[in-house]
């Protein structure tokens, strides 16, 4: 098995291009999808009735969010945008939120569509921004306050918004950054956040290639004769399909590392502190897709046709395991369902669950059960039909 | 002494039968021919005696021994070299030997020595560092056979070694195989140039549509068309009646044509070369050359199956 290991190490090291291609591209993509500025956060037309210095002070405060993005418009437009399902939500600022900033007691209008997801997102970071707004302006004005009381001057135009900056900082350090709670029917709020999606999700469809690339090493043995060559020889059978698999497990998982470490570095995606179940997971799945490589490998003749399948699988499981688009914001049952028989889907789900909701090792076993059922599966069935279709070269 | 003996053995595949109840045995020390047409079966036979492909029917026994039910006995006494150049083009003539002299168990200085020690013998080691990819047809075909001789077998399976290769390489390998043989090597090779194994094999076995259909030395092979001979002609137009007039002349055993050649086998003084000329004008066939040959492997094999090695 070590030679396997070691022919394959050389061969990787003389022809590197597409490794090292597949370790660029969804960096490439992570920077294309997340870090340019805020074409990845979602647009909801906002409208100011009030137009107060107050009321475009929460816009501003709405405006911290890294999911939202809120645009002003009349509320002509808006009306229009929610009804014609470009935006899946409107924001009106009703006149009288000075008043009721200062009385406690705010009411923000909503405008939705019939089938918006994000509602209680929405509603839960705009209660959030509020009362963070609310808070600090009490805050502020308290701080002026005593200073006025020690006889400071505090009417200079520079202080207030000193104070507001100096508050705000301090807040950033203690204040939850989440920026959602429960919803009315108790389930988890949809939490979005565009670096980790983008990262994740093209870290595990790029992953895919390089899995599947390096098992179809196997299918260029067949064709030379080297398969049937190391077959006859005294290696064991067990030992050359065992060589081709951790091989091709050390190049993705190695190359799962290198993007996990690159995409913190470059782009400060937060991983969290707990990195054990996030390793475990994409361990499993390193498995589970080497095991897919093998069953693609048992039904294709040559790597050419391996090369003209892969993509068709890969793009169809990032698009229905939820690594281009955060599933929640799909609606049809069908597709949730589909994506549950997708490998990627449960590292994806898994491991956001680990980073937006706090949760750890209890969120890795029914992931882990089902991937490595599906690995069996395919390891199962792609070794009789790389054995069969052996057979039909000879 | 038979060192591996293949009894009955029968390869079935859904829609055709590869090896259709094949007796075989290989002598120590010998190079035995194993000639046939693309498609005879050979290949097939060869996967069944190395334990590649499973036979549906009969037994190999090496020296008396079951190879179907051990088949790690032959593994480490046989070498096998495919007929594909089956070697990683990455890797360099020396890697590529390397990798398989470890998978043959071989470790540390013995497998460098080895190394050495085969590059010698395909003289190849002014060129061992360089990558397979870069070597020319017959310094691939080379290493291929070194490949094979790293674990010092016994016995060495040799299926078409010389494909496509120039002459100058050809004569390099036929050399070696007949100096590895001489140093105690047992060969059996296949091939479809009638003079390779006509200059190298002891015996020959032909094979054609699964079925061994002659065996013997080349001499007894050839003996048993001695009462025959083969006229050849080669014409520059050709009449439509000169091939059924040819046939139907007392003597005549077969008539082949393969483009502007046509060769009849004959018995021996039945026909005479003017009888051939006299239908070529009546049928207003032009000749441009008429040869009586001595018989040939080919034209023993020719005999047996109705057509021609490379066909």
């Amino acid at each position: 098995m070590g030679i396997i290991l070691w022919q394959r190490g050389v061969g990787l090291l003389r022809n590197s291009r597409m490794f090292l291609l597949m370790l660029l591209l969804p960096l490439l993509f992570t920077f294309a999808f997340s870090n340019m500025g805020t074409a990845s956060k979602i647009s909801i037309p906002l409208h100011d009735e009030e137009g107060s210095p107050l009321s475009q002070k929460a816009v501003s405060y709405l405006n911290r969010s890294s999911s939202y993005q809120f645009v002003p418009v009349s509320l002509e437009k808006l009306k229009v945008e929610v009804a014609e399902g470009r935006a899946e939500a409107g924001i009106i600022i009703p006149k009288g939120f000075s008043e009721g900033m200062a009385s406690g007691k705010v009411e923000i209008q909503m405008v939705k569509s019939k089938d918006s997801t994000i509602i209680p997102s929405l509603q839960g970071m705009i209660q959030l921004s509020l009362i963070k707004m609310h808070t600090e302006q009490t805050g502020v004005k308290a701080i002026l306050h005593s200073l006025t009381q020690l006889g400071l001057d505090v009417n200079r135009p520079q202080v207030t918004p000193r104070v507001e900056e100096l508050l705000a900082e301090r807040w950033k350090e203690t204040l939850p950054v989440a920026t959602a709670g429960k919803t009315a029917e108790g389930s988890k709020a949809f939490r979005y956040d565009p670096k980790l999606q983008s990262s994740l999700g093209f870290m595990l469809f790029f992953v895919i290639y390089s899995i599947i690339f390096s098992l179809s090493e196997m299918l260029n043995d067949r064709r030379q004769g080297i398969w049937d060559r190391l077959l006859i020889s005294p290696l064991r059978k067990g030992e050359i399909y065992l060589g081709n698999f951790l091989y091709s497990f050390m190049v993705g998982y190695g190359q799962l590392l290198i993007l996990l470490g690159a995409s913190r570095l470059l782009f400060g995606v937060d991983w969290g502190e707990g990195w054990g179940p996030i390793l475990f997971l994409l361990a499993i799945y390193t498995v589970t897709i080497a095991a897919f490589g093998m069953l693609l490998s048992g039904f294709v003749k040559n790597t050419q046709q391996l090369n003209a399948v892969v993509p068709i699988f890969a793009v169809s499981f990032a698009m229905l395991g939820g690594a281009f688009w955060p599933l929640e914001v799909v609606t049809s049952p069908w597709l949730i369902t589909v994506a549950k028989g997708i490998p990627l889907y449960y590292p994806m789900s898994a491991i956001k669950e680990i980073l937006l909701h706090q949760q750890g090792w209890n969120v890795v076993w029914l992931p882990t059960v089902v991937l490595l059922l599906m690995a069996a599966l395919f390891m199962g069935i792609g070794v009789r039909l790389f054995e069969r279709k052996g057979g039909e070269y000879r | 002494m038979e060192v591996l003996e293949g009894r009955g053995l029968v390869k079935r595949y859904p829609n055709t039968v590869a090896v259709d109840g094949v007796h075989f045995r290989l002598r120590k020390g010998e190079i035995l021919g194993l000639l046939g047409p693309n498609g005879a079966g050979k290949s097939t036979l060869i996967g069944m005696l190395s334990t590649l492909i499973p036979p549906s029917e009969g037994e190999i026994l090496l020296d008396g021994i079951d190879v179907l039910k051990n088949p790690n006995i032959i593994r480490n006494r046989l070498g096998v070299v495919p007929q594909e150049i089956a070697l990683y083009p990455d890797l360099t003539g020396e890697e590529n030997l390397l990798f398989f002299g470890r998978v043959y168990g071989l470790k540390g200085k013995a497998l460098r020595r080895r190394v050495e020690e085969v590059l010698e013998i395909i003289n190849l080691t002014d060129r061992a560092r360089e990558r397979v990819g870069r070597y020319s047809g017959g310094m691939k075909r080379r290493i291929n056979i070194g490949a094979a001789l790293l674990h010092r077998p016994e016995i060495l399976f040799m299926d078409e070694p010389t494909v496509g290769i120039d002459p100058q390489s050809r004569r390099l390998i036929l050399d070696t195989i007949k100096d590895l043989n001489r140093e105690g090597l047992t060969i059996l090779y296949t091939s479809h140039y009638m003079e390779e194994v006509d200059f190298l094999c002891d015996r020959i076995y032909i094979m054609d549509h699964g079925k061994i259909i002659a065996d013997g030395t080349k001499e007894e092979l050839i003996a048993r068309i001695s009462n025959e001979e083969t006229i050849e002609l080669d014409f520059e137009r050709n009449g439509k009646e000169f091939l059924p007039a040819l046939e139907g002349l007392p003597g005549v055993h077969a008539v082949h044509q393969r483009g502007a050649k046509i060769e009849i086998v004959v018995e021996k003084g039945m026909v005479s070369l003017g009888k051939i000329v006299h239908l070529a004008e009546n049928s207003k066939t032009s000749l441009l050359s008429v040869e009586v040959k001595k018989p040939t492997l080919e034209d023993l094999f020719l005999h047996l199956t109705g057509r021609g090695l490379r066909e």
